[in-house]
């Protein structure tokens, strides 16, 4: 995946200026709605998310795969790297409710459940059809899901 | 001799070819899965769930905060249940897509050339806003229902605007990615990937572990809002079934402050503004009125959902005992003296919908301080938020 990946024709010039009229439109509610969306704070933010994903979440993963490899035989692999993208992802999505910063004092309805066992639960249950799923990988390889 | 600008762009490369380390070198990333077919599918299914998570998002912005040629009906009574169910459901399901997407085109950061000419350059900048504003929309919605606010600005206001930079930005994808995702899905290209055999997952094997994320993170979230499935979702919010009378509150009467003024003997529901006959109505009087009872949800902005039997005096009654005009507007005012939510308007459909009501008991019993005695307002297709609690006053328009 390398070199000639520049865009054109009209319909992409089109695109360009509709989506940054529209950015800008964005932007400039920013700014008119600054009392509430604090426009220094919200960017920082914005460019955080960016640089969160790009500069540590991608890399920890892009290593993370690579020592797998060294440990993981040929054959499980590919029903690890799935269970593991199940795992991660919930993870992912569970990761503001199971750190319980967040909550309304007062309110025992808010936030009512064990999300760390919750989390713990999903994971465990994705961790048993992974095994199973690598188990019949391991006894019959013809079956693994890696045959298209 | 003057050079053309591409000539002087590409001899530059060429002469920073040193500088290509880490991860700007060719075959760093060795997945076969680093494809345009894999991001062609996954960016399908992105588009779809922006899509969906876009027009939810500005119908809930366009009922809060209504223009003037936007009236948003009470019939359906469910339609705001599905539709904010909907915005954070699909919020959430979008997580594992996103990260399948950065993760595929995670090597097209570092390609090289970085920059091939001037359509390049503004493709790969609206890049920041794409990506920034989709994890940010991602995280923020996540944190947002967890409670969580580890910022200074406004959630629903930067949210709401971040989302028209995120689109804006998307837009400027499309444009550049369609002619790559419509050859990608064609087929002719990655054939030989798909053979290849690196010990990785397939195409499909890949797509098949996203999808079953997907479904994971969405069964063990959505029984907030779809209560058969509540047992199953161990990482929802909210419990429809949990709550002061079995279902949730998400202002209790303590942090409103009216725990004093609410349960005071002399409270009074109000009928002002446009009226020929002001009303102020105690609680046996409005008790003492003929009775309405409603199956209607509380359905949170924050995607949690929970149905309650409601009865009280249907608010049209109490319009035409005051004299209202059968189109009045009505806005519907708390004893809680601050907060953003201490006021709503029910516009002349809301007001009229002969289901909205002045509700004096839920489920069979007074109401709960949390949930709005002596009285709240419920009606038919309106978010929680706009089921003001604690009732003071109605001011008719």
């Amino acid at each position: 995946m390398s070199g000639h990946h520049a865009p054109k024709g009209k319909a992409f010039w089109l695109c360009l200026v509709a989506g940054w009229g529209v950015i800008v439109f964005g932007i400039l509610g920013v700014l008119a709605d600054a009392d509430r969306t604090d426009p220094t704070n919200l960017a920082a933010w914005f460019v955080g998310s960016a640089l969160a994903h790009d500069l540590l979440l991608a890399p920890l993963v892009f290593v993370f795969a690579r020592w797998l490899k060294r440990i993981v035989p040929d054959r499980v692999r590919p029903v690890i790297h799935g269970g593991l993208i199940v795992a991660g992802s919930v993870t992912m999505a569970a990761l503001p409710l199971v750190l319980g910063r967040g909550g309304a004092p007062g309110n025992a309805s808010a936030l009512p459940r064990n999300y760390p066992a919750g989390l713990v639960f999903v994971l465990g249950t994705v961790a048993v059809a992974t095994g199973l799923l690598a188990w019949r990988a391991e006894t019959n390889p013809g079956s693994s899901s890696d045959s298209d | 001799m003057v050079r053309e600008p591409r000539q002087t762009l590409e001899a530059l490369w060429v002469r920073l070819e040193r500088l290509r380390i880490g991860p700007l070198k060719e075959g760093t990333f060795t997945s076969r899965l680093h494809t345009e077919a894999t991001a062609a599918i996954l960016g399908l299914a992105l588009g779809v769930s922006f899509g969906i998570c876009f027009t939810t998002g500005l119908i809930s912005h366009g009922i809060q905060q209504p223009p003037s040629w936007f009236l948003w009906p009470s019939r359906p009574f469910n339609l705001y249940r599905i539709s904010q169910g909907l915005h954070v459901a699909t919020g959430i399901a979008t997580v594992p897509l996103l990260l399948a997407k950065l993760w595929t085109v995670f090597p097209r950061l570092f390609a090289w050339p970085p920059i091939e000419n001037t359509a390049h350059a503004l493709e790969r900048l609206s890049l920041l806003p794409l990506v920034g504003g989709s994890v940010f929309l991602l995280a923020s919605g996540l944190n947002n229902i967890a409670l969580w606010y580890p910022w200074r600005f406004f959630f629903p206001a930067a949210h709401y605007w971040a989302a028209w930079i995120t689109i804006g930005a998307l837009i400027v994808h499309i444009g550049a990615k369609a002619p790559v995702t419509a050859r990608a899905l064609r087929g002719r290209r990655n054939q030989a990937s798909l053979s290849e055999h690196a010990g990785g997952l397939s195409r499909r094997g890949f797509l098949t572990a996203v999808g079953a994320s997907v479904g994971v993170v969405t069964l063990a979230t959505v029984g907030q809002t779809v209560r058969p499935l509540r047992w199953l979702s161990v990482l929802g919010p909210r419990d429809p079934a949990v709550g002061p009378q079995g279902f949730p509150v998400n202002k209790t009467a303590r942090s409103a402050g009216v725990t004093k003024f609410a349960i005071e003997p002399t409270w009074r529901l109000l009928v002002e503004g446009a009226v020929t006959r002001p009303l102020a109505l105690s609680l046996d009087e409005l008790g003492s009125m003929e009775q309405r009872r409603v199956n209607l949800p509380i359905a949170c902005v924050e995607g949690w959902s929970a149905s309650a039997e409601w009865t009280g005096v249907p608010l049209r009654r109490l319009l035409e005992v005051a004299g209202a005009s059968p189109d009045a507007a009505v806005s519907a005012e708390s004893l809680q003296e601050r907060g953003l939510y201490r006021k709503s308007d029910l516009n002349r459909l809301h007001a009229h919908d002969p289901d909205t009501l002045v509700a004096l008991r839920v489920n069979g019993e007074p109401l709960h301080i949390d949930h709005g005695f002596p009285a709240r307002l419920i009606g038919p297709n309106r978010p929680g938020v706009m089921q003001t609690k604690w009732l003071s006053r109605l001011q008719v328009q």
